[in-house]
């Protein structure tokens, strides 16, 4: 047990820490960049999904239905690999149009329309605040509970009269953090690096914390998860908890609850805002798509065993919800119970913060500025200092949006349970779903289509859900549930047209949805886009066309403006430096000596790109007016016009895909010129040596045949001229035997196998050579191997080899040594000699065609240079590995592998 | 005295047909198989004609010729290369280095027996 002062003093050392490490980041540019570049820090950050509900809520859930919790988890589990895509494309889409919140994406895709972001942030406030609301209960609760020790239901709390009730506290801080760490922006865009930060920073928080009491109660307190469940079976109704389908309308709720998650992990303001305004870069989703539902596993994996462990300790008296802290409280674990406070405070925090952020930001953008701009005397004050009026009126709301939820939750939330206020909160954001859906896939959905069917939504929603809620609790008339509206029965909140037997989640959602989806088709069918929502529409259907490539929006609209007014809204908004940057970015060199009278439409675009990255793209439509001209276009026109960018882009890419192709056959091309070119150098020089070696014998054949036929000559001499005629003759019809070999050589040589004895044919072989050997030492360690293979083209291939070692060794001194082993199921034949060698850059060409490694001149190892190449050849169709080893002036290795 | 030639080849069957021919029209011929063994023979036995194939292992036809002219500056030998190459730039390269003549083989013999007596007219 604590006292107040020592458990606000923690909390409040714990969140002046979150402070100070937002505060550091944002100071340190070094570390700013650190992180924004990280996609680990953008994975965690993505879990400020993860407030008091995952805390406190989810075991709470898990204690009544058993397995029903984990669809909160699960939807955005599995939908995760679809962000690969989808959310891939909506920050495209959005980093383009710089989006500042999820109202501003459906207002910016339905024509920069303001009545739709209007709308859409009003809804949002009246499901947020509750939301925010019921995350101070949470956090109230935890503390009295900590604070008295008292936790059976409804006495806690009384203690502190004299005090000031925490969550005015914390309300407080958490509002001073909004104010400092999401009203400064730094750069007209709306990222906060500080805040990511701390957020990913309390995503680990929480998960240690939670584990550290998970793991307290589950091995500390009890004996592990079997111990739980055996002691758990022996006092409940075990079956009825674990399984899913408690009752007929359970796997429909489990269904329709992943639904709603998946959807409100993306389009919850604050999943939004997160996940979206302050991505830095599409790189980041990958890891998210792994890691971000690896984090909702952990943090969900002891929730069961809690919720079981909550129910075997306490009766009915003790509120489900407090499992994590209560349990540790009874056991007197009071150092495990505030850390669990911490983490759910870290939670809380989180959540609230940029909640507060999201909603500021919307309803500055969204509902006030549009209204507010349109009238002259707030044109003329905003545009004096924009980003400072801004920042205050966003401060200004971040408090009133802190009020709003302290009051809702002292007046009304006292009575709601966290889950059941948060899937309200679900399945009213799942309203936005159908617009931004549609808006991204479907090009004909319209302005009107996306309100009317967002209204009829969101009615259905709330007369569905918060009404019941309502009269359930008896704040409404409860005939309501049991008699319909105005004492229809077809109107029964919980009983649509009759469709009974559903709970109230289900039921809702599937009427709210249905008819929202089925209303916003009708009417988008029903009715026309203008000429902005076809050209915005675009964009969100086709972002890769316009973030690939040069502003082509510059040509679609035509627009002028006074030159001097623009600069003066553009100096508002982005400062005097930053003006200077854009305008010499866009018009180059002279620009600030000598203004243009009007500003073009690519000019006027990128100021509204930045003004909208500021405030909204409604209100920067809105503001512009006041000093734009726009030529009315026909929307025939804009659609031909933006088919034709369309097809410009798609012919680009196809283009850009082309000249890569091109350039990628240039260079195969070059590559086999140079291969052509080096062959036929070596061809050239091939050609010069044969023809060398043809001329050489028929000069001596041609001399002596005339002189034979000159003189007369006597008959020894004649007998010996007559001889060297015949060698020569030989020599000649040799030398085109070969030259017909390389042309054997192109064609695949057939093999013709048979079994033989590799010993006996390398013998035969070298006695062929007892000639030509001198006084060269042949030894042989030929090991009576039988192989199979073509013993013909082996002999070939083995006379080359040998011939060259003799060749190459000096006649005297020379030494060869043949060996044949078997190895590793293989054939080894090695020819090594002592002879000249063959250094390293010619040996991997030598087994190429016509290559000769003596240069001209000295030309004493004559050839055609065809030998190595056909045995090579040769080799190759028999699966021979023909290696070569050699070092210069020591000799050479030839080594087959057979 | 018999005019004296100088045949160089590595072409043993070569030699033996030109210095039959050359020793049956009257000359005095001595062989050499290599650039190396050219330049001795020269040396001691001053031929007026040196018959000198070009393609050589070790030393070519042509920085024979050059060493050759170099050695004895005074000689007015006549150097006729033997050559199986034929193309214009290679005869290029037998006048540079110090050539009198040329003759592509295969050859005909009279060819051959006229470019030498060329020297002596």
């Amino acid at each position: 047990m604590m006292t107040y002062n020592t458990i606000l003093i923690i909390a409040c050392a714990y969140l002046l820490f979150t402070f100070l490490a937002a505060f550091l980041t944002q100071k340190w540019p070094l570390l700013q960049r650190l992180m924004s570049e990280n996609s680990l820090v953008y994975a965690l950050s993505l879990t400020v999904y993860c407030s008091a509900w995952t805390f406190y809520g989810s075991v709470g859930r898990a204690a009544t239905t058993g397995l029903g919790f984990i669809g909160v988890y699960l939807g955005p589990t599995l939908l995760a690999p679809m962000w690969l895509f989808m959310l891939k494309k909506i920050i495209r889409i959005s980093n383009y149009l710089r989006i500042t919140s999820i109202a501003d994406f459906i207002s910016s895709r339905y024509g920069k329309s303001a009545k739709l972001g209007a709308l859409v942030s009003i809804v949002c406030i009246f499901i947020i605040i509750p939301y925010i609301s019921i995350q101070l209960k949470a956090l109230e609760f935890s503390f009295y509970l900590l604070q008295d020790g008292n936790f059976a239901k409804g006495t806690s709390g009384q203690g502190a009269a004299f005090y000031f009730d925490p969550s005015i506290v914390f309300v407080v801080i958490f509002a001073a953090f909004a104010i400092v760490f999401g009203t400064t922006n730094l750069d007209p865009s709306e990222k906060h690096p500080g805040l990511v930060n701390v957020i990913a920073f309390e995503a680990i928080i929480k998960l240690v914390c939670f584990l550290i009491g998970a793991l307290a109660i589950v091995y500390f307190i009890f004996n592990g998860i079997g111990d739980i469940f055996t002691k758990a079976q022996s006092k409940l109704n075990f079956n009825a908890l674990s399984v899913v389908g408690n009752g007929s309308s359970s796997y429909q709720s489990w269904v329709i609850i992943s639904l709603l998650s998946a959807m409100a992990f993306l389009f919850l303001p604050r999943q939004f805002h997160m996940a979206v305004v302050e991505n830095n870069s599409v790189r980041h989703i990958k890891k998210a798509t792994w890691l971000t539902p690896l984090y909702l596993f952990a943090i969900s994996l002891f929730v069961l065993p809690i919720a079981f462990a909550g129910t075997i300790l306490f009766d009915a008296s003790i509120e489900p919800d407090t499992y994590l802290l209560s349990i540790p409280l009874q056991q007197g674990l009071s150092g495990i119970a505030l850390v669990v406070f911490i983490g759910g405070l870290a939670a809380t925090s989180g959540m609230i913060i940029v909640s507060m952020i999201s909603l500021s930001i919307m309803i500055s953008n969204n509902i006030f500025l549009p209204f507010l701009l349109r009238i002259k005397k707030q044109y003329t004050y905003f545009l004096s200092d924009l980003n400072g009026r801004l920042m205050q009126l966003r401060r200004v709301l971040i408090v009133a949006v802190m009020l709003l939820s302290y009051g809702f939750y002292k007046f009304f939330s006292i009575n709601y349970s966290i889950v059941s206020i948060g899937l309200i909160s679900f399945a009213g954001i799942a309203q936005l779903a159908p617009a931004i859906f549609f808006g991204m896939y479907w090009k004909w959905a319209t302005e009107k289509g996306a309100f009317a069917g967002f209204s009829v939504g969101i009615i259905l929603w709330f007369f569905t859900m918060p009404l019941t809620n309502l009269a359930e609790l008896g704040i409404l008339d409860s005939s309501l549930l049991t008699e319909g509206l105005f004492g229809l029965s077809f109107l029964k909140p919980t009983a649509l047209f009759g469709l009974g037997g559903m709970d109230v989640v289900s039921h809702g959602t599937f009427w709210s949805l249905t008819a929202n989806c089925f209303v916003l088709i009708t009417v988008s069918l029903n009715s026309k886009r203008s000429p902005l929502e076809i050209s915005q529409s675009d964009i969100f259907l086709n972002p890769e066309k316009y973030y690939k490539s040069e502003n082509p929006r510059a040509y679609v609209f035509e627009r002028r403006a006074d030159f001097e007014e623009l600069h003066r809204v553009l100096k508002a908004i982005l400062g005097e430096k930053k003006v200077k940057e854009v305008m010499l970015q866009y018009y180059g060199g002279n620009v600030l000596s000598n203004f243009p009278i009007y500003a073009d439409s690519g000019f006027i675009n990128l100021v509204e790109s930045h003004l909208s990255g500021s405030i909204g793209a409604a209100s920067a439509k809105i503001l512009l007016n006041h000093v734009v001209d726009q030529k009315p276009i026909d929307p025939e026109e804009l659609i031909s016009l933006l088919d034709e960018t369309y097809h410009v882009y798609e012919y680009s890419q196809l283009l850009e895909k082309k000249s890569k192709e091109l350039s990628d056959t240039t260079q195969e091309l070059k590559e086999a010129n140079k291969q052509l070119k080096e062959l036929d150098d070596l061809k050239n020089i091939f050609i010069s040596n044969v023809t060398h070696e043809l001329r050489t014998p028929i000069t001596s054949i041609r001399s002596l045949a005339a002189i034979l036929g000159k003189y007369d000559v006597e008959e020894e001499e004649k007998a010996k001229f007559l001889k060297i005629i015949d060698d020569e003759s030989e020599r000649v019809s040799k030398l085109i035997d070969q030259v017909l070999d390389l042309r054997r050589m192109e064609a695949k040589p057939s093999l013709v196998k048979s079994a033989f004895q590799i010993d006996e044919l390398i013998r035969k072989i070298v006695s062929g050579f007892e000639e030509v050997k001198h006084q060269r030492a042949i030894n042989m360690q030929l090991e009576p191997l039988k192989i199979y293979t073509d013993r013909e083209k082996l002999q070939q291939i083995l006379i080359n080899v040998i011939a060259n070692a003799i060749k190459f060794t000096d006649y005297s001194a020379g030494k060869i040594d043949i060996k044949a082993f078997a190895s590793k199921n293989k054939v080894f034949v090695e020819v090594a000699d002592n002879g000249i060698g063959i250094d390293e850059k010619h040996q991997k060409k030598v087994f190429e065609r016509f290559y000769q490694v003596n240069s001209q001149g000295e030309n004493k190892h004559k050839g055609s240079g065809l030998g190595l190449a056909i045995c090579k050849s040769y080799a190759n169709a028999m699966g021979i590995d023909l290696k070569l080893k050699s070092k210069i002036g020591e000799g050479t290795l030839i080594s087959l592998e057979i | 005295m018999n005019k004296k030639v100088l045949i160089v080849d590595d072409e043993e069957n070569i030699l033996i047909s030109l210095s039959y021919l050359l020793k049956k029209e009257g000359y005095a011929v001595k062989t050499a198989a290599n650039g190396k063994e050219a330049i001795e023979r020269f040396r001691q036995f001053k031929p007026e004609v040196v018959l000198l194939d070009v393609m050589m292992p070790e030393k070519d036809g042509f920085s024979t010729a050059r060493e050759i002219r170099q050695m004895d500056e005074t000689s007015d030998a006549h150097i006729i290369f033997l050559t199986a190459k034929g193309t214009s730039q290679d005869k290029l390269k037998g006048y540079t280095s110090g050539a009198d003549d040329y003759v592509v083989k295969p050859f005909d013999n009279e060819a051959l027996l006229d470019k030498i007596m060329d020297k002596f007219v």
